[in-house]
């Protein structure tokens, strides 16, 4: 096997400093890679000529001592992140032809880093999905996979590309979005580490919006190390981001030391939700008794707000949604619809939107309308709200009785066929946030990481909850589990045959 | 559970997407379910929750003066806009 393969940002970053491998041959190798598995749909836009430009300035300085922490190292972003003077489209329709002019501040600090893009990854339009079905550009394809004659696997959503192109191995790490489990429950279903930071770690600013008091930017990795390093460098206040905040961000990296002694790890007893599968039940089971054996005290919790998630999530993020997609309106970028004589401005709003968004994102600009109307706004947004203050209060209560970080199932199954899900009832899909959604209504940072499998060979996820601002916390707890539960995340590479 | 069409055809206009009568039919059931799951709220008593303002009051202690730091990149900006002239966004004529 090549010592390019299944490398980790760590190991590459080794590589690159010992000059064992050249900046230009890693970035080779991710896009030879990317070009021939193409069946897994997960990249919408490939960088080819301005990456290998980007590497060739990466090897002139590689013994330079400012040449920054992530100096040749391959990357990719969703699809949601503005990018500037490539094409940036949300994977919608109503974005067609978008170049934006400017970069997201969280992208633009992996480049000042002196990382290199690879390309845009694939994820469902403007992150409303959970399966990567509602993308213009057709679903990512998770790597994973049971038999090859089965019908192949949701990546999961919204950031489906990301966690996919990570687990096949398409560049070293990525990075996604999360606004009610959009990093975590691609990455349990893809079998990598997907961290979503405290609401405010990161910058907003440059990324398309969902819902704005919910939305957080984090990386996708093969290992929580890489999570630490990665979310290390995109972390901090942004002057343009009046929500980011200005707290000191710690060395993410250097708090590893996997240390559980005299550790309170909660377990939330509204977690154990009828009709989850028993692998799942297992799977927690066995984190758990690994941290008691690391010296952990395992307490039992209680959450009783966390049943309201799900009804509040869907209150308030299609609300906001409602509002921030006000934008697009044929007007001032993207696409356009054509009209008819004598068809005027109201016309135009219409038609664009009717053509240029898909049936999950009407659906719920359609649903933040009506909350937010004049007779239902006190009885579902103004509610809402106040629940979502109920299981915030939730969360606050726990961690001030000393709890240092919860530990739940990522998603109440594995990878699910695509297809198979959500057709007729979008409330079926919803289904899938269920224990994703608390933290960001909460605003607190959760982590996935895989450590086990279904009987059939499938990744699972498990996630750890901390208090704001305790990213180290939970990236320590995770990193514990990764190196105690042994789980192997590559997949068998039948895309390239 | 369902909703009328009539209330899906008022916050479409609101919304401003135009809807087929397929997609009434369609967005009338698949909203009455999502109202169906928004309804679960009704469950739980929020009165001795203070309203948002008590808290959002926190929230804002990062506001800073509106000041321009950049700007007249006109054409820059025009580039991604489907029409424009002589510096301007066009759309068609609009008379009341």
């Amino acid at each position: 096997m090549s010592k390019l393969e299944s490398l980790t940002i760590s190991r590459a970053r080794d590589l690159l400093s010992k000059r064992e491998v050249s900046a230009v041959a890693l970035t080779e190798h991710y896009l030879a890679k990317i070009e021939t598995s193409q069946k897994l749909n997960t990249f919408c836009l490939t960088t080819a000529e301005l990456a290998l430009e980007k590497a060739r300035h990466c090897d002139k300085l590689v013994k330079s001592a400012d040449k920054g922490k992530l100096c040749g190292i391959p990357l990719a972003v969703k699809d949601i992140f503005c990018t500037k003077s490539l094409p940036t489209q949300a994977a919608s329709k109503i974005l067609e032809g978008f170049i934006p002019p400017y970069e997201s501040t969280v992208t633009s600090k992996l480049w000042a880093e002196n990382a290199i893009l690879l390309g845009k990854l694939n994820m469902d339009e403007f992150a409303m999905g959970s399966s990567n079905e509602t993308s213009i550009y057709g679903p990512a394809i998770n790597p994973w996979q049971v038999a090859a004659e089965m019908q192949p696997l949701s990546p999961g959503g919204s950031s489906g590309g990301s966690a996919a192109a990570v687990a096949a191995d398409l560049c070293l790490a990525s990075l996604g979005t999360d606004t009610g489990g959009s990093i975590r429950q691609p990455a349990a279903f893809n079998g990598v580490v997907g961290i979503k930071p405290t609401y405010g770690r990161c910058s907003r600013w440059g990324i398309i919006a969902f819902a704005s008091s919910l939305d957080q930017a984090g990386p996708i990795t093969k290992t929580v190390r890489d999570s630490a390093i990665l979310l290390e460098i995109i972390s901090g206040h942004d002057k343009k981001d009046s929500t980011s905040v200005a707290n000191k961000v710690p060395d993410f990296e250097a708090a590893l030391d996997g240390d559980m002694r005299g550790k309170k790890i909660g377990i939330p007893a509204e977690y154990r939700i009828e009709g989850t599968p028993s692998e799942i039940i297992k799977l927690w089971e066995t984190g758990i008794e690994l941290l008691r054996d690391s010296g952990a005290k395992i307490v039992d919790i209680s959450l009783p707000h966390t049943k309201y998630s799900l009804p509040t999530y869907y209150v308030l993020a299609p609300a906001e949604a409602s509002s921030n997609l006000a934008r697009y309106d044929g007007v001032k970028y993207g696409y356009r619809a054509t009209l008819k004589k004598g068809e005027g401005i109201n016309k135009l709003y219409e038609k664009t939107r009717s053509e240029g968004f898909g049936d999950e994102v009407k659906r719920r600009i359609m649903v933040g309308t009506y909350v937010l109307s004049a007779g239902f706004y006190e009885a579902y947004y103004q509610k809402a709200l106040k629940v979502r203050s109920l299981i915030r209060k939730d969360f606050e209560n726990v961690f001030s009785k000393g709890i240092n970080a919860i530990l739940t199932p990522t998603t109440p199954s594995p990878a699910f066929p695509l297809g198979s899900k959500g057709d007729k009832s979008p409330v079926e899909m919803y289904l899938n946030d269920v224990f994703t959604v608390p933290a960001n209504l909460a605003g607190l940072p959760a982590i996935s990481i895989p450590t086990g499998t279904t009987d059939n060979g499938l990744p699972l996820g498990l996630q750890i909850i901390g208090p704001a601002w305790k990213e180290a916390e939970v990236l320590n707890v995770a990193f514990r589990l990764e190196q105690d539960s042994g789980f192997k995340f590559k997949p068998d590479q039948w895309w390239t045959r | 559970m369902s909703i009328d069409n009539d209330l899906v055809k008022k916050i479409a206009n609101l919304a401003k997407i135009e809807l087929s009568a397929n997609d009434i039919k369609m967005f009338s059931k698949q909203i009455g379910e999502i109202i169906g799951l928004m309804n679960q709220l009704n469950a739980v008593d929020i009165s001795d929750v203070p309203g948002l303002d008590a808290d959002s009051s926190k929230g804002h202690t990062n506001r800073t003066e509106d000041i321009v730091k950049d700007g007249n990149y006109i054409e820059l900006i025009l580039q991604n806009a489907p029409e424009s002239k002589e510096g301007f966004f066009t759309v068609k004529k609009v008379i009341e």
